[in-house]
């Protein structure tokens, strides 16, 4: 390589420039061109193929990209979702126990219907269902005494 | 003697587990919590990795399974919560019943707390990049905040996002809005499943108790699958038994078994109280007792590989650091030194050019101290695999499924927990018997709620501190030994071996007599007496995060106030004082019925036999 005159060689690539204004015949002052470089940094250094690392302009620090920020923060959007199917579920259990009551508070008046219906073939003696009896909980007798009654308490 | 449990207080059957998985599953649920995951491993790595096995299987074998043992028996035969079972045993004894309740309540209060900081983080681990991957960028944006480049990404996230936390403990700061929503998201969570006592949890606990177990074999695989994680398994589980020598070990061993059982809380009795009368408790105990035990190997083993791969991960990132120097300083072409070649590159360099390596700030790389760096508790949950996460390709999932683990393992314990107030609760018939159960289940996690507000203040992480350290293990350890004792001598050894023989089928054996009447009391109250000798010793301090410490991102040690150091003293033995005032309180009923004269007690037996 010939004819190629190199001074001021410094450790890296470096260059100092000013900008004119090509009507007025001045240059511009350094700080609009300081914040015009801050505002277009990315552009600039994508003509270059550099980065912030790798291109640097004195006393312009880079301003940094903040972190993407959603409008609605993620995790209120789950937490939403999450409570509402909770307080749903809480609500469904807490009716259906109360029918359940209701319903165990109702039995006896029941039993009278199914022997019009005669819905699932319920064998009927004496007028009373035989499947209840066959339950394994079965119906308490109150004829009977219980243990614990059989000694009059004191 | 009057068959305690044979009327139910509040009319009707007593409820009854559907089918055996159920009751087991609560019962290894309740055992397997956090504790397993971030407690166990950490005693191992600090006690000489394998060695550490030796005390542990001693003290799960001695004390362990036999107080387990018990606390199944006496919940099935006598078919009542902690306080009716005691009370059953000697009216004297009631007093262990309501002690166990108190400190039920105590721990689920700052148990939920953390199940809150966890489910704050699985809610914001579902957005890439994870929020504590990077930090937040300070005022005129041309840096990072101050506070998270002293520190690290995790840690801010932890200590200023999550719990924005104070310098010291005595300094409440202000209620944190988002753990406010969580802990009342994870409070309706809880109700949710324990709403219709054992027949809601029974269900829920499929899911709960099974979960961890599948999510823990996912990340076993990928964990062994990492670099550098073979290296840490190996490096970790290394025994070194010189250590057995230190007597802190077989207290940390013995402390750790009991509190990983949850012993003495009452939960097990409250669970076995609802099992049919006949039902081999013997195996139940061996087999929850091992299934733990093997669950806290299991995990150790996934999480010493996630950690091995974050100290090789670390390890290899200081080398690159240090080569970075090398280059630069001797105009090396750029990724000419690999990190294998660097040990070889820096002996040269020192050979030939000692000087010019001397001025250089180079750090000392070893993978050893890389993987020595230990934590546990919420530090290895929160701080350390959250930043290893970081480092797994896809981990936005990976911390997913990892808090979502925590979740459910917390919440089985949390089961555990509020069985063993609510069903001594329902037993005492606090409550009249129309009085819907669903009711009192929510007024009790509702007065929960209220009270762990006082834990989403800024200096709440301190105070459940104080909680976790001072209110269960001393009390735990003396109801413990009560039990121990009560069954053994009070309820008497040939009573409960005759109950045995009626639930299992045959007596218990010379191994099980020899530890109930003397191996387990002994041990117990070794363990008692030290652990007071070791708390008098340690001078009662925290370590407080303060930005304004010299020292920083390294936490302050700081001693605790004059009233949070009597608050602590409070704690310690508060719940036990339940057991002399119930005793005392029979002794002078007694007492005063002693004194009615024999005309009264005659007449009063008229009257009544009259109506």
């Amino acid at each position: 390589i010939s004819h190629v005159l190199l001074c001021n060689v410094t450790q890296r690539v470096s260059f100092w420039f000013v900008v004119t204004d090509p009507s007025k015949n001045h240059t511009l002052p350094a700080v609009e061109i300081q914040s015009a470089i801050r505002m277009n940094r990315n552009r600039i250094n994508n003509a270059f193929f550099l980065n912030d690392q790798t291109l640097e302009f004195l006393k312009i620090p880079s301003t940094l990209a903040p972190p993407t920020d959603p409008s609605v923060p993620i995790w209120i959007i789950i937490f939403s979702v999450i409570f509402c199917i909770v307080i749903v579920a809480v609500m469904l259990l807490i009716l259906s126990g109360i029918r359940q009551r209701r319903r165990k508070s109702k039995g006896p008046s029941e039993v009278d219907d199914t022997e019009d219906k005669c819905e699932n073939m319920i064998t009927i003696e004496n007028g009373i269902a035989c499947d209840p009896l066959d339950t394994k909980g079965g119906h308490i007798n109150d004829a009977f005494m219980t243990e614990d009654e059989r000694l009059t308490p004191l | 003697m009057a068959r305690a449990g044979a009327v139910e207080p509040r009319g009707g059957q007593r409820p009854a587990w559907a089918n055996k998985l159920q009751y087991l599953l609560s019962c290894i649920g309740f055992a397997v919590g956090l504790g397993n995951i971030w407690r166990f491993p950490y005693l191992c790595q600090t006690y000489g990795g394998g060695a550490f096995l030796i005390p542990y299987l001693i003290a799960l074998v001695l004390e362990g399974i036999p107080i387990f043992y018990i606390e199944l028996a006496i919940g099935q035969r006598l078919r009542r919560g902690s306080i009716g079972v005691w009370t059953a045993i000697s009216p004297y004894l009631g007093g262990v019943g309501l002690g166990c309740l108190t400190v039920s309540f105590l721990v689920s209060l700052y148990y939920n707390t953390v199940l809150t900081w966890v489910l704050w983080y699985l809610l914001n681990s579902f957005q890439y990049p994870l929020p504590w991957s990077s930090c937040p960028l300070d005022l005129n944006r041309t840096g990072f905040e101050a506070e998270c480049q002293a520190s690290s990404t995790v840690s801010y996230f932890w200590y200023r996002q999550t719990l924005n936390i104070t310098a010291d403990i005595s300094d409440n700061g202000s209620i944190q809005w988002r753990l406010l929503a969580c802990l009342a998201a994870s409070w309706a969570v809880v109700y949710l499943c324990v709403i219709r006592g054992i027949e809601s949890t029974g269900k829920a606990i499929y899911f709960t108790a099974l979960f961890p177990y599948l999510v823990l074999t996912i990340f076993l695989i990928r964990g062994l699958t990492l670099p550098g994680a073979v290296k840490g398994l190996i490096y970790l589980f290394t025994p070194d038994v010189q250590v057995l020598w230190n007597p802190r070990v077989w207290l940390d061993a013995a402390t750790q078994i009991f509190f990983s059982l949850s012993l003495a809380l009452g939960g097990h009795i409250a669970f076995a109280s609802y099992n049919p009368p006949r039902n081999n408790c013997e195996k139940d105990t061996v087999t929850i007792a091992l299934v733990n035990s093997m669950t806290s190997l299991y995990a150790s083993i996934a999480v010493f590989s996630v950690l091995g791969f974050k100290a090789a991960n670390d390890h290899g990132h200081c080398l690159d650091r240090n080569t970075l120097h090398l280059i630069n300083e001797f105009d090396f072409p750029d990724q000419s030194v690999s990190r294998g070649d660097y040990a070889a590159v820096l002996a040269h360099l020192n050979a030939t050019q000692p000087e010019r390596v001397a001025r250089l700030p180079l750090e000392a790389c070893r993978l050893e101290d890389f993987l020595d760096k230990s934590a546990s508790g919420t530090g290895l949950a929160f701080i350390v695999f959250t930043e290893a996460i970081l480092h797994m390709p896809g981990a936005p999932g990976w911390a997913v499924l990892f808090f979502s683990m925590l979740f459910t393992l917390g919440l089985s314990s949390m089961f555990g927990n509020m069985e063993s107030i609510i069903t001594p609760l329902l037993d005492m018939g606090v409550t009249h018997r129309f009085f819907p159960k669903e009711a009192l289940t929510g007024l009790v996690c509702l007065l929960c709620f209220l009270l762990a507000i006082c834990f989403t203040l800024q200096s709440g992480n301190y105070w459940l501190e104080v909680l976790d350290s001072y209110a269960a293990p001393l009390n735990l350890v003396m109801f413990a030994f009560l039990e121990v004792v009560g069954v053994t001598y009070v309820y008497g050894m040939r009573r409960f071996s005759d109950d045995i023989a009626g639930m299992t089928g045959r007596r218990p054996g010379l191994f099980w007599r020899v530890t109930w009447k003397a191996v387990s009391p002994l041990l117990l109250l070794s363990i008692f007496v030290a652990y007071i000798a070791v708390l008098a010793r340690t001078p009662l301090s925290y370590r407080a995060w303060n930005t304004q410490y010299a020292r920083f991102p390294l936490r302050q040690e700081k001693s605790y106030p004059g009233w949070v150091q009597a608050t602590c003293v409070l704690l310690c033995f508060l719940p036990s004082l339940w057991v002399p005032a119930v005793a005392l309180g029979q002794l002078l009923a007694k007492r005063r019925w002693k004194q009615d004269t024999w005309q009264d007690r005659c007449s009063k037996l008229q009257d009544r036999g009259a109506s």
